[in-house]
């Protein structure tokens, strides 16, 4: 954390309105985009990231700026208010009957942002986007997060193991059993889609 | 030591990652060598691990930073629009990757100004037209052309494909004559190195100069 950082949280803590406000304004993006990669849809994402944000603020005074890096502490938060926000939501799911493959699609791509479809290599990059999306949601939540936070977040396994909380090898295990079912989805996913 | 599959499986994400030890990697990579399963396997994990790092970042709403401001502290956003825009893309600048690719712009952009002549101490603003770019443009690919062409006429190569040809031309035309041109060619550097030795001797040695003058000038008679 440089001194910047570490002057601007210390502001934070002691009340100072301005500190905060350049915090949210630094970070809204990274947690913005961590709630969309976890959920899947953009009004969520956006009510999350709001939640995050008032957890962090009443909580700012037990961050240690010695026991690491402000943003991943952030993130650490950011993922225990998402994986409370996942139980929550499991148990909606338990009661919604079973939704055909079209219903599925369709939900995913009215969740994505519409953009200019102008070209044919943006139409193909988002329909990957959204055979990832799918894949995801497919996996089992310890193997969701630690993929998202190593391969879409692109935090290092270090960070990983402070925000999860587990030893190094359990990262290890998580983020390679991860893979290997993302991997396996997405093929199965694409075979689908080319009988369709 | 052989691996079979299911210990592969359990290696192959990291191994993608290249955090496995050269010992372990070796094994897979011998492993992958011999099996087409856990072979597609990897090309189908390395496949979804470049769909993650595409998958698109998204802007935030505008109005996402309002509402949480007014969630914490109650009250709309206060910082000049300047601060804004720091703290905004911060994270962006200050990551590593912006970083280097920052370095490499300005090294390709320093390399494509040397290369267009352009000295960036020298140039003012009011020379910058397009007339001046055209010029320069064109000066530079003219001395670009001559470097070439001079290279190519100094080349050891041409002279040796150029004598070769005449040669060639030579033999075309008067191929009668050539085995006198032959025995003058082979007789040329004989005469010239008994000259030398001759001026050899005389320098290194003047007082016997002339005994050793008259003992090499029945040499040069023969010659």
């Amino acid at each position: 954390m440089t001194d910047v950082d570490a002057e601007i949280i210390e502001q934070a803590r002691r009340g100072d309105p301005l500190a905060w406000e350049k915090i949210v304004t630094r970070h809204t993006r990274r947690v913005y985009n961590l709630c969309f990669r976890f959920v899947g849809r953009v009004d969520q994402a956006e009510d999350l990231t709001q939640d995050i944000f008032v957890k962090v603020f009443r909580n700012i005074e037990s961050f240690k700026a010695e026991s690491g890096q402000f943003v991943t502490w952030l993130m650490s938060v950011g993922r225990n208010l998402l994986i409370d926000y996942y139980r929550q939501s499991k148990d909606d799911r338990m009661t919604v009957s079973v939704t055909s493959e079209e219903d599925d699609e369709r939900s995913i791509l009215d969740s994505v942002p519409a953009s200019e479809p102008s070209a044919l290599a943006e139409m193909e990059r988002e329909e990957r986007s959204v055979l990832l999306r799918r894949a995801l949601d497919r996996l089992a939540p310890q193997l969701r997060e630690a993929v998202i936070l190593r391969d879409l977040e692109e935090l290092s396994y270090e960070d990983i193991e402070r925000i999860l909380k587990v030893p190094e090898g359990t990262v290890k295990s998580r983020i390679n059993r991860g893979r290997l079912e993302l991997a396996r989805s997405l093929q199965k996913l694409r075979l689908r889609t080319r009988e369709i | 030591m052989k691996v079979e599959c299911h210990q592969v499986e359990n290696w192959l994400g990291l191994y993608a990652d290249g955090v496995l030890g050269e010992h372990q990697s070796s094994m897979i990579r011998a492993h992958l060598g011999s099996c087409e399963t856990c072979a597609v396997l990897l090309l189908e994990l390395e496949f979804a691990i470049a769909l993650c790092k595409e998958y698109p970042e998204l802007d935030p709403p505008p109005q996402l930073i309002e509402r949480v401001l007014e969630r914490t502290i109650g009250q709309h956003r206060s910082l000049s629009w300047t601060e804004y825009l720091r703290e905004l893309f911060r994270p962006l600048y200050a990551s590593p990757r912006f970083a280097t690719g920052a370095c490499l712009a300005a090294i390709s952009l320093s390399i494509v100004m040397n290369a267009l002549g352009i000295n960036l101490g020298e140039v003012r603003w009011s020379e910058i037209t397009p007339q001046s770019v055209v010029d320069s443009l064109h000066r530079t690919a003219n001395v670009a052309y001559d470097n070439g062409m001079r290279r190519l006429n100094g080349s050891k190569i041409l002279y040796q494909i150029q004598s070769r040809i005449e040669e060639l031309q030579g033999d075309d035309s008067q191929p009668q004559k050539r085995p006198q041109a032959e025995s003058e060619s082979r007789d040329r550097p004989r005469e010239s190195s008994a000259t030398e030795h001759r001026l050899a001797v005389r320098t290194l040695d003047p007082q016997c100069g002339q005994v050793l003058e008259g003992a090499t000038a029945p040499q040069a008679g023969v010659l």
